[in-house]
């Protein structure tokens, strides 16, 4: 007997709806539109100088930059937090990564980037905005390979933007996970995807991102940050017939 | 084997073709034992018949539209038409007046608008020969002023519902629906046809307008003679005789396999 058409979906007047979006508030978040724009700093920042060292850096910005947040509670690994960050925080982030001297391996990663997108919120890192506003060609070129790999959800490199963003909330200690979840061994994920354990890690961390993403930006279409970046790109290189 | 000798003989063979469905057509209205009294319901078995047959000649003889895009219009109204003659012949009787009826109306519908826009315009509808001959058309059946005009569709069923009755569903699943996207130019048929993905990722995978080029696939040939087939097949399935049937597109099927062999045979010894 052959099984009922989509007999999982439940009938809404003339509409058949997934499962997953009925169950309480589902959040239609796109990794593309949303969540790249956000965390691509990580990215770059992994890609200049190494897995270890760039863990490091990006977890250091993320928890320097928790320590001076404002009344809300927000997840500094999103690039998209500093948007409505009041000038004396960020004032205050910037001579905190000054002292403890990681402006200067932060400006070295992401100087690039910054030209490109002046109106990326982590520019308050340069105040004095020395930047020369030209774009670099050979940046540009490199910097569209790591986009084109973090479109794919599944690459090793958005796995370990992913795995970044996570690691920084388990250092906040804002993360607790149950006992047997594939989590509990979060530092094997740096073999993916060769291991099966690995990949069960994985799946678990992009299942979970969009959990990280400050809905409230979302909701209220609060961020201009995700705008301003896909409209940036086709301003750098339009489209045309 | 030469392109101008290949064009040359495929030429003959859609002609051919043609000529077969015409004389399938001659051999289904010359069997009918026509009853006077319910002449409606030959008029409409004929005429969806013939419709099918003049739609797919014209199909054959045109390769340019044997494309994605314009291919799938025409397979669909083939498709929508079988269906129709598929519930039709269930019960030819009163169906077939259901259809006739609904048609009349919905041409006294259209000269009723037609008026309105006319007069909204500053101009005579007496004075207009299409509303004349429309109403002489629709006259000649029935008067307009005794005609119902039937705003649902002609047979109070959906497409779907009339293909379920009919015992067609899969035809109705897995061709009129399919090929209903482009009918009405979907999103799911202009994405993958019109549209194609921009390669700088820079445009966050941006679909950019394309118009495609006129590439023709012989299947759709192939599915547009199916389908006219279909119509032969429900109509002796419906009201057989002891005549053998020679289909058309049987014939069409062999040529064009004689001719693809003649083609690679010549070419192999080239």
């Amino acid at each position: 007997m052959s099984k009922k058409i989509l007999e999982d979906h439940k009938k809404e007047g003339k509409r058949l709806r997934p499962p997953l979006t009925t169950i309480g508030n589902f959040v239609d978040l796109s990794w593309v539109d949303y969540i790249i724009p956000d965390v691509i700093w990580i990215t770059l920042l992994r890609d200049k100088f190494g897995d270890k060292l760039g863990t490091e850096l990006v977890n250091e910005f993320i928890v320097i930059s928790t320590k001076h947040e404002s009344a809300k509670f927000r997840n500094y690994a999103l690039i998209s937090s500093f948007e409505t960050l009041p000038s004396q925080n960020k004032t205050e982030i910037f001579n905190d990564l000054k002292k403890k001297g990681i402006v200067s391996p932060m400006l070295s990663g992401l100087s690039d980037f910054l030209d490109m997108y002046p109106k990326c919120p982590l520019n308050f890192i340069r105040p004095n905005d020395y930047s020369t506003k030209v774009i670099d060609v050979k940046f540009l070129l490199r910097y569209k390979e790591i986009l084109w790999d973090l479109i794919d959800k599944r690459s090793k490199k958005s796995t370990f933007t992913i795995a970044n963003v996570v690691y920084s909330m388990f250092v906040l200690d804002r993360l607790k996970i149950v006992k047997d979840s594939p989590m509990t061994q979060f530092p094997k994920i740096q073999e993916y995807p060769d291991t099966e354990i690995s990949r069960m890690i994985a799946s678990s961390l992009r299942a979970s991102i969009n959990a990280f993403y400050n809905v409230e930006m979302f909701d209220k279409d609060n961020s201009t940050w995700a705008k301003e970046f896909w409209n940036r790109g086709i301003e750098i290189e339009a489209c045309k017939l | 084997m030469k392109n101008k000798e290949i064009e040359l003989n495929f030429s003959k063979i859609i002609e051919q073709y043609s000529d077969n469905l015409k004389n399938e057509l001659k051999e289904l209205w010359n069997g009918f034992k026509i009853d006077l009294s319910i002449k409606e319901q030959f008029e409409v078995i004929g005429g969806i018949i013939a419709r099918q047959i003049t739609i797919t000649t014209h199909f054959a003889s045109n390769s340019n539209i044997w494309t994605g895009d314009l291919a799938p219009i025409i397979l669909r109204s083939l498709a929508d038409n079988y269906i129709n003659l598929a519930w039709i012949l269930e019960s030819p009787k009163d169906r077939a007046q259901k259809f006739i009826l609904h048609g009349l109306g919905q041409e006294k519908l259209m000269v009723e608008h037609r008026k309105n826009q006319m007069i909204s315009d500053g101009l005579n509808p007496d004075e207009d020969e299409l509303i004349k001959f429309s109403e002489q058309w629709i006259n000649s059946q029935r008067y307009t002023f005794l005609t119902d005009v039937n705003l649902g569709s002609w047979s109070g069923l959906s497409t779907r519902e009339m293909a379920q009755q009919a015992n067609c569903m899969d035809f109705c699943n897995f061709v009129y629906q399919p090929f209903s996207t482009a009918a009405h130019n979907m999103w799911n048929h202009v994405a993958k046809y019109n549209l194609r993905t921009s390669d700088n990722v820079l445009h966050k995978l941006l679909k950019v307008p394309v118009i495609s080029e006129i590439t023709s696939h012989l299947d759709y040939l192939d599915l547009a003679a199916k389908y006219t087939d279909k119509c032969f097949w429900i109509y002796y399935k419906k009201f057989p005789n002891d005549k053998e049937r020679k289909s058309s597109y049987n014939i069409l099927k062999e040529q064009l396999k004689e001719l693809e062999k003649e083609i690679n045979n010549k070419n192999g010894s080239a």
